[in-house]
């Protein structure tokens, strides 16, 4: 069939562009921008206010990359990833597994296990900081019911990780176990009494049905948990200051550390970038490993 | 080789009753259809065979064995769910063959079983696919594999036929017939098609608002309705009323409709308020006024190409006659003469709607 040639018409661009123009300019004022202008800031000296000097090239990351402080940022940064996705994610599993059974009231556990998304970060921070208090907090309480020695949460370089961990964790919880929910309840109950008949118990229901049709959810949750646990500033800047002796020094409080104490500006915009990179690749490379495992229907 | 026995089963909820206390034996080797309108109570019943659903009341056996309180899974029994309930992640294969994994059969035995199956549904080529990537039909032969496979001692089959389109359904109907056939298994069948109960069922048990109405074979409830309600749930068409009174005269019963009579021969007393029931294909056509037929005025005509149904006025009330093709089909608003045939009349009595007698024109 023939189709005339259309005239060529620029209205319907102007038109879409429109439409987009409110999020495009929150997005360059607010992503765009400061990453080319970190990008930018990172190649140069820069000055006590930000402006840049000598252009250097890649000297920063060279430099970086031979600081032990840096290499010592990156590694708290994987622990504290490593502390906190795969425990927040099967602890919120499992209580969202439960909160999906069918009991009467349950709405209201339902509704309780969503609280930390309501609590800001300062809040959840200071709640932890009394519970972690070695002499009158809950957990040194607990520890000396089980004849447990005493440990000094936040001041024990070899504890303090762990307990910021802690509390990042359950502040994910909310959001996780809303989405887990979220993928419980869209799984059939029909597959369920299916696999029951075919005589599964209610563990190998669990193996066989619950995990692999819930692949989609934890994928979504996994990656949205590592670039949350990369990104963590609040609960360190408020319990830790990334001591002590730099345990919880992980790169987003280094960034802020150089960036507005220091005032090394070259130095923080280096280190977001690493950061972004590694996020970035990160997230592409778990798309790519788990987009052939992850069932989708 | 199994017999099922329900002893006073019933199912309530707190504000209705789904399920009212009956006794039924299903013998080995039966095909039970449970047929009723939605929400009568055939599925329930059939998910508390599966044990989907505990019984509020009574005691069910499995070959002499109290099952009431066992698991699913501790059964023997497998079901093939309306809409299948494959599960989505595994293919045909596995789909087939994860009732026997858990069992812990060796991976020979397994795939000989799966093979058997597949062969006799017609599924060899498809057991890589996914479910995602097959039709309904398929998809309906392989929640039948996945049961066969199984060699349960009852199969239940809870509307498997629902989501095939009509051509598909008469298909897989015959099949489902001569698979159990072939199979000789016990299978309980719930469905809300009469014409699915009445060509598959050994024996069918006819359910309305959660009470068991009448249990037989299928020309006996089509041929003794006990009630109202199962006279015209059974039969399409289905069964047409007149209602008016029975006087008796002598040895003989005359049925005063609306404005005519009808003299009619069999065991019956007199009775004020009665339905007489009629099957549309009992009715004939007449152009003469003759004893024992009454007038009609045409409403509608429906030709089927083989037969025709005639929908009409009789009086206040609208029955329907079912007449063979070619015949000279009647115009919309002629005035026309109804006579029923030889075949059974039947008596209901008004307010119980239950049967009083089956009666013949008496000629």
């Amino acid at each position: 069939m023939f189709i005339p040639p259309q005239k060529k018409s620029l209205w319907p661009l102007v038109q879409g562009l429109s439409y987009l123009a409110p999020s495009l300019l929150l997005f360059i004022c607010f992503v765009f921008y400061p990453l080319l202008k970190s990008i930018q800031l990172s190649l140069f000296n820069t000055d006590l206010i930000g402006q840049e000097t000598i252009y250097i090239g890649f000297q920063r990351y060279i430099d970086m990359f031979s600081s032990l402080q840096f290499l010592h940022s990156l590694w708290a940064t994987v622990l504290f990833t490593i502390y906190t996705v795969l425990p927040g994610m099967l602890i919120a599993l499992g209580l969202a597994y439960i909160a999906n059974w069918q009991l009467r009231g349950i709405a209201v556990f339902q509704t309780i296990f969503a609280f930390p998304l309501s609590i800001a970060v300062a809040g959840a921070s200071m709640i932890f900081m009394m519970l972690f208090n070695p002499t009158a907090g809950v957990f040194a309480y607990f520890l000396q019911i089980f004849h447990l020695p005493a440990i000094s949460w936040l001041a024990d370089p070899n504890w303090a990780l762990i307990s910021v961990s802690l509390v990042a964790i359950w502040r994910g919880l909310g959001f996780n176990i809303i989405i887990f929910l979220g993928g419980l309840q869209s799984i059939p109950k029909h597959l369920y009494e299916s696999a029951g008949m075919d005589g599964a118990s209610p563990w190998r229901q669990f193996i066989d049905i619950t995990l692999p049709l819930l692949s989609p959810t934890s994928f979504f949750v996994f990656i949205v948990s590592i670039i949350n646990s990369m990104q963590t500033f609040g609960e360190i800047n408020i319990l830790t200051q990334g001591g002590p002796s730099e345990s919880t020094n992980v790169i987003v409080y280094s960034i802020y550390r150089e960036g507005f104490f220091n005032l090394n500006y070259s130095y923080a915009s280096a280190e977001s970038i690493i950061l972004f990179f590694i996020i970035l690749l990160l997230t592409l490379f778990e798309f790519w490993l788990l987009e052939r495992k992850v069932f989708y229907r | 080789m199994a017999t099922i026995k329900l002893q006073q089963i019933s199912k309530s909820f707190t504000d209705h009753i789904a399920v009212a206390p009956f006794d039924l034996t299903i013998e080995d080797g039966e095909f039970l259809v449970l047929v009723g309108p939605s929400g009568c109570g055939k599925t329930t019943t059939l998910r508390i065979l599966a044990g989907l659903e505990t019984p509020s009341a009574g005691q069910l056996f499995l070959d002499e064995k109290d099952i009431t309180n066992c698991e699913p899974k501790d059964r023997d029994i497998a079901m093939v769910f309306q809409n299948y309930a494959l599960y989505p992640h595994m293919n045909v294969y596995d789909n087939m063959s994860y009732a026997l994994k858990l069992r812990k059969l060796s991976k020979s035995q397994i795939a000989a079983a799966v093979e058997k199956a597949a062969t006799m549904l017609g599924l060899k080529d498809l057991l890589k696919r996914y479910p995602r990537e097959l039709s309904g039909g398929q998809q309906q032969r392989v929640a039948l594999g996945r049961a066969i496979v199984r060699q349960p001692k009852v199969f239940l089959m809870d509307e498997p036929l629902s989501n095939l389109d009509a051509k598909l359904r008469v298909q897989t109907r015959a099949e489902l017939i001569a698979l159990h056939n072939k199979l000789k298994t016990t299978i309980v069948y719930v469905t809300h098609d009469q014409v699915e109960a009445m060509t598959m069922g050994t024996r069918i048990v006819i359910m309305k608002d959660g009470f068991v109405q009448q249990i037989g074979k299928p020309i006996d409830l089509y041929n003794r309705p006990v009630n109202r309600f199962v006279a015209e749930f059974i039969g399409a068409p289905p069964m047409q009323f007149l209602s008016g009174s029975i006087v008796k005269n002598e040895e003989n019963l005359i049925f005063q409709g609306d404005g005519f009579a009808l003299n009619l021969q069999g065991r019956g007393e007199a009775a004020s308020e009665i339905y007489l029931g009629i099957r549309p294909e009992n009715l004939h056509l007449c152009t003469e006024k003759t004893p024992n037929s009454f007038s009609a005025q045409v409403l509608i005509v429906e030709n089927i190409g083989s037969e025709a149904i005639i929908h009409c006025d009789v009086g206040h009330e609208k029955i329907a006659i079912k007449i063979p093709v070619p015949q000279t089909l009647p115009k919309i608003s002629e005035i026309l003469f109804v006579i029923p045939g030889k075949g059974d009349l039947h008596i209901f009595a008004k307010g119980s709607e239950k049967s009083m007698a089956i009666v013949q024109l008496s000629l």
